[in-house]
């Protein structure tokens, strides 16, 4: 990660103390196997079972 | 652990010692180092690291966006019957699974009407999901069978896919009824809270004896079917009644299940109970990472949803869809914008296919806003909170239960802990 409006090769503005993650979509797009459904749709608790 | 915040960045000190960072906003997980850490937590901070924080703070991903629901309902949930063959102690339906209204099977005709009004509206291309919900829907097969075949006759000829869900308590289902839900290829929860000594005590049959034999035979016909099901989850529900969320993770995690849900049940004065559960869980994720990694972190299903939500940087803004894209019916054809509200007669929608659009309305802010969720730096994993529990605890839906809201943040940090760890790895 680069300071903001610094060019990737200006070495002493590298970040030296936050490393951000890559967030991986591939990983959470898998239909199996197939856990809780989003709770945007619906989620929660069901009752009375 | 420990929290440090910046506005929109939050440091988490782990309890292995190391810090990981969130943006709130953007969505964005890091690791960061002790000068980051100290820059966060104590006023004499390493400039450097100060800086790195506050471009961090101010900087506007553009990778991250808000999650949008789909325009109208596409979520039904209906119980199919209103009795049980248990009577749970905690049992939030009336006590015994009837809400006060006992129907040994639903108004099947009234179910039509509201299935075909509801898949008339959906588009072509798009989802629709029914939920079997009871008392115990698996009272009732027939029925079960009879709303199936309705549904896929509705949507012959259009491109639309209709997926099913139920919630059991596993003690009726046969071979019969296991190739029925394979059929369907239905997402089954059955709920379960633990071992015996507990779930025998917690889930009582209706004339008092342990109904855990039972449920476990019913598991094994559902596995053995396992390949032909859409999911096959366990759910176990926790509370003032019970805490013990490792011992029950313990006993369900050999049991290949591929996704256990551990809820809590609110109450009043539920506070000890309520951190009780938080400490157990966020225990039970250190073991499932210490077993299988990500994929055995995330069969627990609140992780699950906190690696989908980081992986695809959208922000919820709703807990869940209920009044927006999800109604429920009772048996007699009630309408009620959640399963949780059923038999509540001040919180009816409708009833048959007519809908009071005026008072769904009332569902249409997003949550997070409903509740003043203001800056909560987790109100995006989050997504609002809970209107039941709102309700439960506090009497009105859109007054916030701090304790709900302490409980989530706690275990979403240690979702988030997770998290960096895992893309880290990778």
């Amino acid at each position: 990660m680069l300071k903001q409006g610094i060019k990737a090769d200006s070495k002493e503005n590298e970040v030296k103390h936050i490393k951000k993650v890559a967030p991986q979509p591939e990983k959470s797009a898998s239909p199996k196997p197939q856990v809780t459904p989003p709770r945007t749709a619906s989620g929660c608790i069901p009752v009375g079972d | 652990m420990e929290l440090a915040r910046k506005d929109q960045v939050i440091a988490i000190r782990t309890s292995k010692g190391s810090v990981v960072g969130f943006h709130a906003r953007n969505l964005e997980v890091a690791r960061l180092d002790d000068l980051a850490w100290s820059a966060l937590s104590s006023p004499s901070a390493d400039a450097e690291a100060l800086e790195e924080i506050q471009l961090w703070n101010s900087q506007v991903s553009e990778s991250a966006s808000d999650a949008v629901l789909p325009n109208g309902v596409r979520s039904f949930a209906i119980n199919i019957a209103q009795i049980c063959n248990l009577k749970c102690g905690y049992c939030a339906a009336g006590g015994d699974g009837t809400f006060g209204d006992p129907m040994k099977e639903a108004d099947l005709e009234t179910l039509y009407e509201q299935i075909r009004m509801l898949l008339h509206d959906v588009p072509n291309g798009g989802e629709f999901k029914i939920t079997f919900l009871g008392g115990e829907p698996l009272t009732v097969p027939d029925a079960i069978r009879a709303i199936h075949r309705f549904a896929k006759l509705q949507v012959a000829g259009r491109d639309i896919k209709v997926r099913y869900d139920i919630v059991t308590n596993g003690t009726l289902v046969t071979a019969v009824i296991a190739d029925l839900l394979a059929s369907m290829q239905a997402n089954v929860t059955v709920s379960i809270d633990g071992p015996p000594e507990v779930n025998d005590i917690n889930r009582p049959t209706k004339g008092g004896k342990g109904s855990t034999a039972k449920t476990l035979a019913g598991i094994q016909q559902l596995l053995a079917v396992k390949d032909k099901l859409g999911s096959l989850s366990c759910g176990a529900v926790f509370g003032q009644h019970h805490t013990g969320v490792m011992a029950t993770y313990k006993f369900l995690q050999p049991m290949g299940f591929d996704s256990l849900r551990f809820d809590f049940a609110v109450g009043d004065g539920d506070e000890e109970a309520s951190r009780k559960y938080a400490e157990e869980l966020r225990s039970v994720a250190d073991l499932a990472w210490e077993i299988g990694g990500e994929l055995e972190l995330r069969r627990l299903s609140m992780f699950d949803l906190y690696f989908r939500v980081l992986d695809s940087q959208k922000r919820l803004h709703n807990h869940c869809g209920a009044g927006k894209t999800h109604l429920h019916s009772d048996s007699r054809g009630r309408l009620t914008t959640c399963q949780w509200f059923s038999g509540e007669q001040t919180e009816q929608v409708g009833a048959g296919t007519t809908i009071d659009h005026s008072r769904l309305q009332e569902y249409a802010d997003p949550l997070v806003e409903r509740h003043s969720c203001g800056s909560c730096w987790v109100r995006h994993l989050c997504g609002g909170g809970c209107m039941y529990v709102n309700k439960t605890k506090k009497g009105f839906k859109h007054e916030k239960d701090e304790e709900f809201c302490i409980r989530t943040r706690s275990i979403i940090a240690k979702g988030i802990e997770y998290y960096a760890e895992a893309r880290y790895q990778s």
